[in-house]
């Protein structure tokens, strides 16, 4: 077919936020900005008088977790992804969890994997006591 | 375009600066795409430069207290995409360079570069990067060793000599395992492929820890743009001599169309590679002792590399991309 012979064509606009918005995304987006958040979440807020800082994970949560190990005798909290002064971080955070709970607690820094280890189940502990920090 | 398909199959093997040379022989259309000195890429751009008599630079930059932002989420690469933590990197944190000049032996500073903590000043992790210097050398290793088994080799179909009566041990056939010429039991059995995938979490780790090595080593250096004076060899190891580079530098550019004096002199000195942004991989950041980057270059590894950390789900991200083959 010769091009004069094609039918003419025109550009059409087509809305496609409806079927883009439906599409996978690839990162994780920015959280959108509220006062509070109905599950406690907080955002990470920064604190630059701290020699210390914990890198969030790809999902903006804090980097806590709970190891369980030897078929659930052994609780451990892991604090992962600490920046700065790691050692600080440990010693103020070993004294809050060992007088809020009122007992020697053992713990354990590793410097080479950046992350630091109470012996005990105190997620949430951390978790509020990072909070208010701003982490 | 058949220039890219030429070098990307060739990456990974052999001398760079010959798969250099193959672009420059193929076709003349190199030749119409020298870089102009004064086109828009090699320019750096004002956003991410800091003048060398800045008043500014005595300044502490307190971290904002940045509240999260809706941001669109959009594929526009143009600018750094902001990463999982909702504040920006201190101004302790960040780290700078000096971009350098290529246009001459004389080393001179054209100003500074602000590079992200996440990627050029990670924590070294020594462990990514033996996993992937590991990974590279083994995906690709086939292993030929093969041995036959009683049943394959020839003969050793009938029985010997009767079970009794001989004074000898009993036996079935002359090729079992026992027996000199015999089969291998438990020996290798065929060609064998090491190919495994290292975890992108650990490979994208990988790539930012040895860029924050080198970095840290004062291994890494970043120049405006890869434009020599002249496609003299003897220029370009005066300039890297000078300079303290050491024996071994890669020259890493954004596109795969290097400036044709470079690839003539750097074709000349087995030692000198170069290499587009697509191609870094951590075992060549180390073998070569100097990494020379352009200021394009940079901004597009630390474009890529923060969106990968920013990947939630590994299982999703697709190892040919069209975008990536640029």
């Amino acid at each position: 077919m010769l091009v004069e012979e094609l039918p003419a064509v025109e550009p059409v606009d087509v809305d496609w936020s409806h079927v883009e918005r439906l599409l996978p995304r690839r990162t994780v987006p920015t959280p959108t900005d509220k006062v509070a958040y109905p599950s406690g979440w907080t955002p990470q807020r920064g604190n630059p008088s701290l020699p210390y800082s914990v890198r969030r994970s790809v999902n903006h949560m804090l980097p806590v977790y709970l190891r369980i190990m030897e078929d659930g005798v052994k609780r451990l909290t892991v604090v992962r992804n600490v920046r700065g002064d790691i050692w600080k971080l440990h010693d103020e955070l070993k004294r809050h969890l060992e007088e809020a709970n009122s007992r020697y607690i053992a713990s354990r820094v590793n410097e080479v994997s950046l992350y630091v280890q109470f012996k005990g189940e105190y997620v949430q502990q951390v978790k509020d006591w990072l909070r208010e920090r701003g982490l | 375009m058949a220039n890219r398909l030429i070098l990307r199959r060739h990456h990974n093997c052999g001398n760079m600066t010959t798969k250099m040379h193959l672009l420059l022989r193929s076709a003349s259309f190199l030749q119409q795409n020298l870089r102009q000195p004064g086109s828009p890429k090699c320019l750096l751009r004002a956003t991410q430069m800091v003048r060398l008599c800045s008043t500014q630079a005595g300044k502490v930059h307190d971290t904002a207290p940045a509240l999260p932002v809706a941001a669109a989420e959009s594929d526009a690469p143009a600018l750094l995409r902001p990463l999982t933590e909702t504040v920006a990197p201190s101004a302790a944190a960040v780290r700078q360079v000096w971009v350098e000049n290529m246009d001459s032996a004389d080393e001179r500073k054209l100003g500074l570069l602000e590079l992200h903590p996440e990627v050029f000043a990670a924590f070294p992790k020594l462990h990514l990067i033996h996993d992937n210097v590991r990974w590279q050398r083994m995906y690709r290793q086939v292993d030929y060793a093969a041995t036959k088994t009683r049943a394959e080799v020839r003969g050793g179909g009938r029985k010997p000599h009767p079970q009794k009566g001989g004074g000898r041990a009993r036996a079935g056939s002359i090729r079992s395992p026992l027996w000199k010429g015999g089969g291998v039991s438990h020996g290798p059995r065929g060609p064998k492929t090491h190919f495994y995938m290292l975890s992108h979490s650990a490979r994208v780790g990988g790539l930012c820890a040895t860029l924050s090595v080198k970095l840290a080593q004062n291994d890494l250096h970043v120049v405006r743009d890869l434009e020599l004076p002249s496609a003299d060899p003897g220029l370009l190891q005066e300039l890297v001599e000078r300079r303290y580079w050491g024996p071994s530098v890669l020259f890493v550019d954004d596109t795969d169309e290097m400036p044709e004096n470079l690839v003539r002199a750097a074709d000349q000195v087995p030692h000198y590679n170069l290499l587009p942004v697509y191609g870094l991989n951590v075992f060549t950041m180390l073998k070569h002792d100097t990494l020379v980057l352009t200021v394009a270059a940079v901004e597009r590894v630390q474009e890529r590399l923060l969106r990968a950390l920013s990947i939630h789900n590994s299982m999703a991200v697709k190892h040919t991309d069209a975008s990536l083959l640029r």
